[in-house]
């Protein structure tokens, strides 16, 4: 029977961001010779860079009004925390989910018409 | 479907359709308005303006059932102590998140009857200043109101003086004509609200027009 070595020591001191800066910097000394000033690069301007390079490459080359409202889209999910969605993801029941949906907030009736009324004049 | 005009939709006419008939007084006037929606009369353009502003809502809906749901007779020490805890926070923010991730969840998975601005859309320092026009043409009106008990909606005196009733200046304001102008600028032909004050909205120039649900 075979047993899983327990790498949790290993994994302990594992910092992502630490091993990603280390691998920038080692790459530093190669960009200075073809970067002319290359004191002024970080390696953060490093990864922006790589990272944009990549998203070039998984954005379709014409930005439609469709592709520019599904960026919307999932920029706006990603800010809360919601997982991202697939471009042709059509929900033709939203409009009916939407509503109600958030009735377990209050035990009782409001009118948030009211509320933003005042919240406005405030 | 495409040929359906854009809308603007106040943060009112969204919390209140979200809310349900349960618990929202104008729910029905709403329901109406996404019922047309649905049939594809407009198409709705979410403004990222009225999500920064529906979240503020949750909140303020949410701290106001948390702060109901604790007992009765509280001294105001008692009171502080709970405002100014963690489990407080996190359960306002808790339900508002999770109230504000629902709506959202509908919203951006029915791209056929929900548009979003154009995040590179730029308002002009110029757009503000017609909103100064406006507002300075205008005055609103005052109102007298009785004070009223927030967690019970019974009225209320000043203990020390007797005073009960305030005069209070009642007009659209900064952010009405803010949400107006973005509506045009986002390129919606109408703006949908159900609050009355924009019915006293002067008309702007090339501005959405505006529609009162009632």
């Amino acid at each position: 029977m075979y047993r899983l070595l327990d790498m949790s020591a290993v994994f302990e001191d594992f910092d992502l961001r630490k091993v990603a800066n280390v691998v920038l910097m080692k790459s530093f000394s190669f960009l200075e010779g073809i970067f002319g000033d290359a004191g002024e690069i970080s390696p953060n301007q490093i990864a922006s860079a790589v990272l944009e390079s990549s998203l070039e490459r998984l954005v379709p080359k014409e930005i439609t009004p469709e592709v520019t409202d599904y960026l919307s889209r999932n920029t706006l999910r990603s800010i809360i925390g919601l997982s991202p969605i697939q471009i042709n993801t059509i929900d033709k029941d939203a409009i009916r989910k939407l509503k109600g949906s958030i009735s377990w907030l209050s035990k009782e009736k409001i009118n948030v018409t009211e509320i933003i009324r005042e919240m406005r004049e405030c | 479907m495409s040929a359906s005009p854009l809308a603007y939709v106040d943060t009112n006419v969204f919390v209140s359709y979200a809310l349900g008939e349960e618990r929202e007084e104008k729910f029905q006037i709403a329901e109406r308005f996404f019922e047309e929606v649905s049939q594809g009369k407009y198409i709705v353009l979410v403004s990222r303006f009225v999500l920064t502003e529906t979240l503020h809502t949750l909140r303020k809906i949410a701290t106001e059932q948390v702060y109901k749901e604790i007992g009765q007779n509280l001294s105001q020490s008692e009171l502080i102590e709970i405002a100014n805890s963690r489990e407080f926070r996190n359960e306002v923010n808790d339900r508002s998140l999770k109230a504000f991730r629902a709506i959202i969840e509908c919203i951006t998975s029915d791209p056929d009857h929900f548009k979003f601005g154009d995040p590179k859309t730029i308002y002009s320092e110029e757009m503000f200043s017609k909103a100064l026009q406006t507002l300075s043409a205008c005055l609103g009106e005052f109102r007298v109101y009785h004070f009223r008990c927030l967690k019970c909606g019974g009225t209320i005196g000043c203990q020390h003086c007797g005073f009960d009733w305030e005069i209070a200046y009642k007009a659209f304001n900064a952010p009405d004509l803010t949400h107006l102008l973005m509506s045009s600028s986002l390129g919606c032909k109408y703006l949908f609200t159900m609050d009355q004050y924009f019915a006293k909205v002067p008309r702007i120039q090339s501005q959405s027009k505006i529609i009162l649900l009632s």
